[in-house]
């Protein structure tokens, strides 16, 4: 008798420890984590070089055409994005007679053209007018952004002539010789 | 059992009163039962990192990059058939809930989870509209792994840089 109740006894422990193990459903969450770095990008320009051809009109003043609003020279980039917050930044140059001279240039002639350079195809246009060298233009974005299928282009229109301190004034002379100047575009992330 | 034993014991009282006999036997059946059951499975709330998701073009990568595998547990039982539901949640920008520049970027990135538990296998893609029932037809015992694998975005977009995070949820149920 006194082994049949320990046997009951040890019985309903069982009972009770199975009561609280045996689970008819378990669930668990596994937590995944990933990181996209913030970067930028320009694709390759269709061209590194705008060539405007002859400057000088048959006076030997600026062509008149160069001088109006209308784009004459455009450079095309393509797959241009940055995927966070970022910067675009266009300066430069004005184009400059390359070959040196031994005089000073002349108060009647110049050395110096500046020109309106145009940045279109991201979220507002950007521009800005060469002359020091130090000239500048930025457009802070918050969010990620890509230029369209078309691209971004620059376009390049209001040449004019600057005198030897760097200050638009018209209808001075050409010197002869090659004119080159520079414009960069940047992308940068904040 | 407590029926069964009560039983005995009358049958035990009633036999002590009987005279004696030259031969005599009594059978007993043996009785129990192992209840359906799974092991516990206990999974770490630590993050799995699975690293860059894109690469120098800021397209998405054709591989994680970081630890796309873990093992959930070194030996899961259920000792009667079951089956594990398992459900892919995408990963989600942390803060960037709305994407302005839509036609370009986006704050989703999509996977397939595949899990192993032993020679049971299945898997589940984030895009789902709801989970995949793995079913383990038998009792089945062995490791069990997580592995994430197949990163993608709609529309080849270019994901939004930041974090990311998602969830794999498994429930695994008896089905007996």
């Amino acid at each position: 008798m006194f082994h049949r109740l320990k046997l009951v006894t040890v019985g309903v422990a069982a009972l009770a420890v199975s009561g609280a193990a045996h689970a008819n459903e378990v669930s668990s969450q596994v937590n995944i984590g990933a990181t996209v770095v913030g970067a930028c990008s320009l694709g390759s320009p269709n061209i590194t070089e705008i060539d405007l051809g002859d400057l000088s009109g048959p006076d030997g003043l600026l062509a008149a055409p160069l001088k109006a609003s209308t784009t004459v020279g455009t450079a095309v980039i393509a797959d241009a994005w940055c995927n966070t917050s970022h910067r675009l930044t266009i300066e430069g140059q004005p184009m400059t007679l390359e070959t040196a001279k031994p005089y000073a240039q002349p108060a009647y002639m110049t050395r110096h053209i500046t020109f309106d350079a145009k940045l279109v195809g991201w979220a507002a246009p950007v521009g800005f007018r060469p002359r020091s060298g130090s000239d500048q233009a930025f457009l802070e974005w918050p969010e990620a952004r890509a230029a369209p299928a078309s691209g971004l282009r620059l376009n390049i229109s209001k040449l004019e002539t600057l005198t030897a301190a760097r200050a638009e004034q018209p209808n001075l002379m050409l010197e002869a010789g090659t004119y080159r100047g520079r414009v960069t575009v940047t992308l940068a992330t904040n | 059992m407590k029926t069964t034993l009560l039983r005995a014991l009358v049958l035990g009282a009633t036999v002590y009163a009987v005279p004696a006999m030259a031969q005599d036997s009594d059978t007993f059946t043996v009785k129990s039962q192992v209840a359906p059951f799974c092991s516990e499975l206990s999974i770490s709330s630590a993050p799995m990192n699975l690293g860059s998701l894109t690469g120098v073009t800021g397209q998405i990568v054709s591989d994680f990059s970081g630890t796309d595998e873990r093992e959930l547990a070194a030996s899961f039982y259920c000792n009667a058939p079951a089956k594990v539901t398992i459900t892919a949640e995408p990963l989600l920008h942390d803060t960037v809930t709305f994407v302005a520049d839509s036609a370009s970027f986006t704050n989703r990135v999509d996977y397939t989870a595949t899990l192993v538990w032993d020679d049971v296998t299945g898997n589940v893609t984030s895009t789902a509209a709801s989970g995949q029932e793995i079913s383990a037809p038998e009792a089945n015992i062995g490791p069990m792994t997580l592995l994430l694998s197949d990163p993608t975005v709609a529309n080849n977009l270019r994901p939004v840089a930041g974090g990311y995070n998602g969830q794999v949820r498994l429930t695994i149920s008896l089905t007996q």
